[in-house]
């Protein structure tokens, strides 16, 4: 199999830095060779769709807006009106374009066009709130939301994982950008890269 | 021992004495104690005289203790960091801090440019619009002469070497102020459960009651405390609430580092919070006016309140024999707090003819003498007030009056709420005669409420009452909405009287731009009756200040000059920010490389190790060219795009544009969208296209691929391709929301190398073999999907530069090995590394069309793709590209230029003449677009827009350039320079 190559290869180094805590403030863990496919799909499609994924991929409930399910290696996110998200392991692709009609909606593969850190720790938020505009409060975005917002003019997708645990999706062609924000901002933190 | 140095210290205060620290102040070392400001240690050492005023560099000193200050400006730090403009009175004291005096030359004392109070009679208001005007053009000699006498201290041209971030906050209430109606405000909120910001300006939460003393410390203390009980408070100090806008956003700027020696590299200098709040309450407090009076700038001249404030909050005196003037009560509290701690206070100048009884007996009981019913008219002095005249309001400003000795005069004309913020939603504040103050516009508006002194209420139980009821009313508890506290209905009345002495000095409603009372006569004299006219004419309210203080002034002169009802004279419009913003807040990070974000080509890395030298395009870094040893662009580019025709070269086009469009109305949007006819494309085929906009103006060109039997691959160019997904969203969402089309961008999923020239058929066989790449498998536009030892492959048959060639295509994670394999298989074919540069040499030898051509003023016919536009079917742009306009014959058209000396290089921007000796004139006939040297020919070429160009080939016309003084005569042909019957491309 090949190995997917990362946009930040030249610039993640690890180790700890920023200021000097007991604890990091943050931990920065690249995710390779993820999958994340796109599936749109049309009005009127949701409820023939929601059957079918609940059937063929024995999902517990359809996610609602905003908000995810846990599937056997991912995760079905719900990040926008008429659109799904599969991120995680081994993508079932073959599975979700054989489900879903041309009259119903598309499958798109962009997990090489995504770059995703998994960022967690007590400070993650902190960092967060210093690019996003989303309210990560426990109210309005508990474990398993997810949306899409921006981090220096750039689009991102944010999935909360846990307590004080976060993925971070965003274009290849700008991860240096956002490296460079994310370091620059958690530097006052502590920062480790894993 | 630093007391001993500090003169004017005296006994109480929040300051650590303990903690002694050293500053200097233009140059000379000076102490204080942590706890004090610039301002607080310059009075502790008896330093009044702080500054120069703007306009006639008169000596100023301290005159407030907060964010009002007008005068105690000084520039802090140095180098990169050097900030002009501090205000001295919230500027905390640190270590070694040093501060500088502005606006003066030689010295703070002994200032040259002062002389400007002696020719004041023309620099009255206005005056350069009416003076320094002749002769005619010497007002740019005048001008720098002005500003270099004029001014508020000089920044830097030096980059700042502090960070600054943004912040994004969310909270169900956020409390702005902590004052007596802030701190119960957030506190009841706090009890009920909600999430509360609580941001206070100061370094310390207390607002007024960190002076007042009295039960009023221990309800502050008591209420800390209190506080500390609630997780769900955050409370921010040296936060500034700047900027109030629409749903509840509301801008603070933090200055995390600005109190400390040695900053923390890692940690932002300030920090612009955006806070999103459910409710908002503004305890913003209300600010001390002065009196309008001669001479009302002289150092040793402040505001009771600020008086008071040095006493209690910072141990310090600011005179030793005080007159006190006011015309309500609030000042006797500073008389009376000075007198207790031994501080002479010579007399209190009262305007009420009728002042209450309690404040007779206590002036008596104090022996302090009291003069009702008098106005100060005068202040004298040179670099410190020593004496000031009084005067029965009915002599006033005639009369002799009673000098009264003294160092200092604080003053308080009555308080101004602090509306500003609320004033930024749009609500206009209003006029209550019984304060001569504006209060809020609505005490409850839009999830906000206006909480304590800002809504009228200045006694600390009725502010802290009012308080509880806001939150109570925002929180849904008590139905009665809470007004503001109208003194006037309240039948209280206290109106100042300004008065100055005949014939005496300058008396100023505006400090900081040094705007007199006369200026605001001229203004109303020469017609700027309107206060937002007068505003401008005189600059009053304009400085970094905002009018703080003069602003309700300057409407009571108004009014006395014009005879104007005060409520009817309106306010001038608050706006973002209450205080200044450093330019530094509110760039944050979006500085220097990170101005705007750059994008990476996925073999960005693979270009770096061929040694490209790389040039932006866009919001991308691409390969420009491959220098060899000796090589600059021009020799780089020559030397690959002449090989490319040779043998061939590799080129990466990842920054196309690419977008994914499924469904199955996909090739019906096509058809819609594009100029040309789609419906008929086969899978495994591609097309090129051109769009226009509802305008009939060509927007964008590229290919598009038929990848299945509802799918497309759309290619676009790397410049317009934001553009052309917003223009196809829109219209799918606006326009067509009946057809089943989806769009993504895939432009990052794709890393894509152009591999161009005779011998590419031969490369790509040698990289993938077994793949059939014959023109039977692989027709000119033909598609193929295949996968080469588990790396996914996408070709299309396509070229750009004239030659046969290829775009591979492979996932972007994947780019470095298709380079790699491609390099490998292209070594035994003389494959060579082309940039951006020689694309586009190749492409203007072809006569390809690139960004200068499409520059949204050319329609298909200008471009020579008239014939490509279908008459059969609708499209974007149809009916608008047959305007008149777009079809006279006189368009200009896409030729050829051939310099007649084929070694005279043409620029592109270059206006077109005719040929025919005439001196050129005006915009020409049009201009050249792409310029280059073409290898391939062994000449210079340029494309150009040339009106009626097709009819003119054959003929020579003149290139002129008036910046180069260049005219170079030119052959007009067709833009298809090399390979015109594309028999290479064909190959």
């Amino acid at each position: 199999m090949l190995e997917r190559k990362s946009p930040l290869s030249q610039h993640r180094i690890l180790g700890r830095f920023g200021v000097n805590t007991e604890e990091p403030g943050i931990t920065i863990r690249e995710i390779k060779e993820f999958r994340y496919l796109e599936i749109s799909y049309w009005d009127g499609a949701a409820t023939p769709l929601k059957s079918k994924f609940l059937e063929l991929l024995t999902l517990s409930d359809f996610p609602e807006a905003g908000k995810s399910v846990a599937l056997k290696d991912g995760t079905l996110l719900r990040p926008g009106p008429g659109l799904l998200a599969y991120y995680g392991g081994p993508a079932p692709e073959d599975i979700l374009r054989a489900m879903i009609s041309a009259g119903e909606g598309s499958v798109v593969s962009l997990s090489h066009s995504r770059c995703a850190l998994r960022l967690s720790g007590p400070k993650v938020r902190d960092v967060l709130k210093r690019g996003l505009r989303i309210n990560m409060s426990e109210d309005a975005f508990p474990e398993g939301a997810n949306a899409y917002s921006e981090i220096h003019g750039l689009s991102v997708l944010l999935i909360r994982q846990g307590k004080a645990e976060y993925d971070l999706l965003f274009a290849r062609s700008t991860a240096p950008n956002i490296w460079t924000w994310l370091t620059e901002t958690a530097a006052q933190f502590g920062y480790e890269v894993l | 021992m630093s007391r001993a140095r500090q003169k004017f210290r005296i006994s109480g205060g929040r300051v650590d004495r303990l903690k002694p620290i050293s500053f200097r102040f233009d140059g000379r070392k000076l102490h204080g104690f942590e706890g004090d400001t610039l301002a607080s240690a310059l009075l502790a050492n008896g330093r009044h005289l702080v500054g120069r005023s703007f306009k006639y560099h008169r000596p100023r000193g301290i005159f407030s203790a907060g964010v009002e200050e007008p005068n105690a400006l000084v520039e802090l730090g140095e180098l990169g960091r050097l900030t002009p403009n501090v205000q001295a009175t919230t500027q905390e004291l640190y270590e070694d801090l040093s501060a500088k005096s502005q606006n003066r030359w030689p010295s703070l004392l002994f200032d040259v440019m002062s002389v400007n109070g002696l020719i004041s009679r023309f620099l009255s208001a206005g005056f350069y619009y009416k003076t320094f005007m002749w002769p005619a053009g010497a007002w740019e000699f005048y001008e720098k002469l002005i500003r270099r006498a004029a001014g508020m201290g000089k920044g830097t041209h030096l980059p700042d070497p502090d960070s600054y971030e943004h912040v994004h906050d969310h909270t169900d209430m956020l409390v702005v102020g902590s004052g007596p109606a802030g701190l119960t405000a957030a506190l009841v909120a706090a009890e009920a459960g909600k999430q509360v910001m609580l941001v206070e300006q100061d370094y310390l939460l207390g607002g007024a009651l960190l002076y007042e003393g009295g039960e009023g410390a221990i309800w502050l203390e008591k209420t800390r405390a209190a506080l500390d009980e609630f997780p769900n408070i955050k409370i921010l100090t040296r936060t500034t609430a700047s900027g109030y806008y629409e749903n509840n956003v509301v801008a603070c700027l933090q200055r995390v580092q600005d109190h400390v020696k040695q900053q923390n590299k890692h940690i932002p200098r300030q920090r612009l919070r955006h806070i999103r709040a459910e409710k908002v309450v503004l305890a913003t407090g209300a600010l001390e006016r002065p009196f309008v009076f001669s001479n009302n700038d002289l150092p040793g001249i402040m505001l009771a309140g600020a008086a008071q404030n040095y006493l209690n909050r910072f141990g310090v005196a600011v005179g030793s024999r005080v007159v006190v003037y006011t015309n309500q009560d609030s000042a006797y509290d500073a008389a009376v707090a000075l007198h207790s701690k031994g501080i002479t206070v010579a007399a209190i100048i009262d305007q009420r003819r009728d002042v209450p009884p309690k404040l007779h007996q206590l002036t008596r009981e104090l022996g302090i003498p009291l003069y009702p019913d008098y106005v100060v008219t005068e202040a004298a002095g040179r670099h410190r007030v020593r004496k000031v005249l009084i005067h029965t309001r009915e002599d006033a400003p005639g009369g002799k009056g009673i000098w009264l000795d003294c160092d200092t005069l604080i003053q308080s004309a009555g308080w101004s709420p602090v509306v500003h913020l609320q004033s930024q939603t749009g609500i206009k504040p209003v006029f209550d005669a019984g304060s001569n103050s504006y209060l809020p516009g609505k005490c409850m508006a839009g999830g906000h409420g206006c909480a304590g002194a800002i809504a009228g209420y200045l006694d600390t139980d009725a502010a802290i009452s009012h308080a509880r009821k806001v939150v109570k009313y925002l929180l849904g508890d008590i139905k009665t909405a809470p007004r503001c506290f109208k003194a006037a209905v309240a039948g209280i009345s206290a109106p100042a009287m300004h008065s100055s002495h005949q014939n005496s000095g300058k008396a100023f409603v505006d400090f900081q731009h040094d705007v007199t009372r006369d200026d605001i006569a001229q203004a109303q004299l020469e017609g700027f009756k309107s206060v937002e006219h007068m505003k401008r004419y005189t600059t009053q309210g304009m400085a970094a200040d905002q009018g703080k203080t003069g602003n309700v002034n300057t409407l009571e002169v108004m009014a006395d000059i014009s005879g104007q009802e005060r409520a009817l004279m309106g306010t001038t419009t608050f706006r973002p920010p209450y205080t200044p913003l450093t330019i530094g807040a509110l760039a944050a990070r979006n500085i220097g490389a990170e101005f705007s974000p750059t994008r990476l080509s996925p073999f960005h890395e693979c270009h770096k190790r061929a040694g490209a030298e790389f040039i932006e395009a866009g919001d991308w870094i691409r390969a420009w060219y491959y220098p060899k040893a000796g090589e600059d662009v021009t020799a780089a580019y020559i030397r690959e795009a002449r090989e490319v025709r040779k043998t061939a070269g590799m080129v990466d086009v990842s920054t196309l544009g690419k977008i994914d469009i499924q469904g199955p109305d996909a090739a019906e949007f096509l058809n819609r969208v594009y100029v040309n006819g789609w419906k008929m494309l086969a899978v495994g085929k591609a097309r090129y296209g051109l769009m226009l906009r509802d305008d009939g103006m060509v927007m964008d060109d590229g290919t598009t691929w038929r990848m299945g039997e509802h799918q497309y691959f759309m290619t676009t160019t790397t410049t317009g391709a934001g553009a052309v997904m917003r223009h196809l969203e829109y219209l799918l969402q606006v326009d067509w929301p009946d057809l089943k089309v989806h769009l993504t961008s895939v432009t990052d999923e794709w890393g894509a190398l152009a591999v161009a020239g005779p011998n590419s058929r031969d490369i790509l066989m040698s990289s993938f073999p077994g793949i059939d790449f014959s023109t039977e498998a692989v027709p000119h536009m033909g598609v193929l999907e295949f996968e080469s030892d588990g790396l996914p492959i996408r070709i299309c048959r396509l070229s750009f530069s004239g030659e046969l060639a290829y775009e591979v295509y492979t996932r972007a994670g994947y780019a470095s090995i298709l380079w790699d394999q491609l390099i490998k298989g292209g070594q035994a074919h003389g494959l060579i590394l082309y940039g951006s540069e020689a694309l586009g040499a190749l492409r203007i030898e072809k006569g390809h069309v690139a960004g200068p051509e499409l520059d949204g003023r050319t329609t298909a016919d200008d471009l020579g793709f008239g014939g490509m536009q279908s008459s059969k079917k609708p499209y974007v742009g149809n009916i608008l590209k047959s305007r008149e306009g777009l079809c006279v014959p006189n368009r200009q058209q896409l030729v050829g230029l051939a310099p007649i000396d084929g070694m005279v290089a043409l620029k592109a921007g270059y206006l077109l003449f005719e040929g025919d000796g005439t001196e050129p004139a005006g915009h020409g006939l049009g201009q050249v677009t792409s310029v280059t040297y073409s290898p391939a020919l062994g000449r210079h070429i340029a494309l150009a827009l040339l009106a009626e160009g097709r009819a003119r080939a054959g003929t020579i016309i003149r290139a002129v350039s008036a910046l180069d003084n260049q005219s170079v005569d030119v052959k007009v042909c067709s833009p298809h320079f090399f390979d015109p019957e594309g028999e290479r491309l064909h190959a």
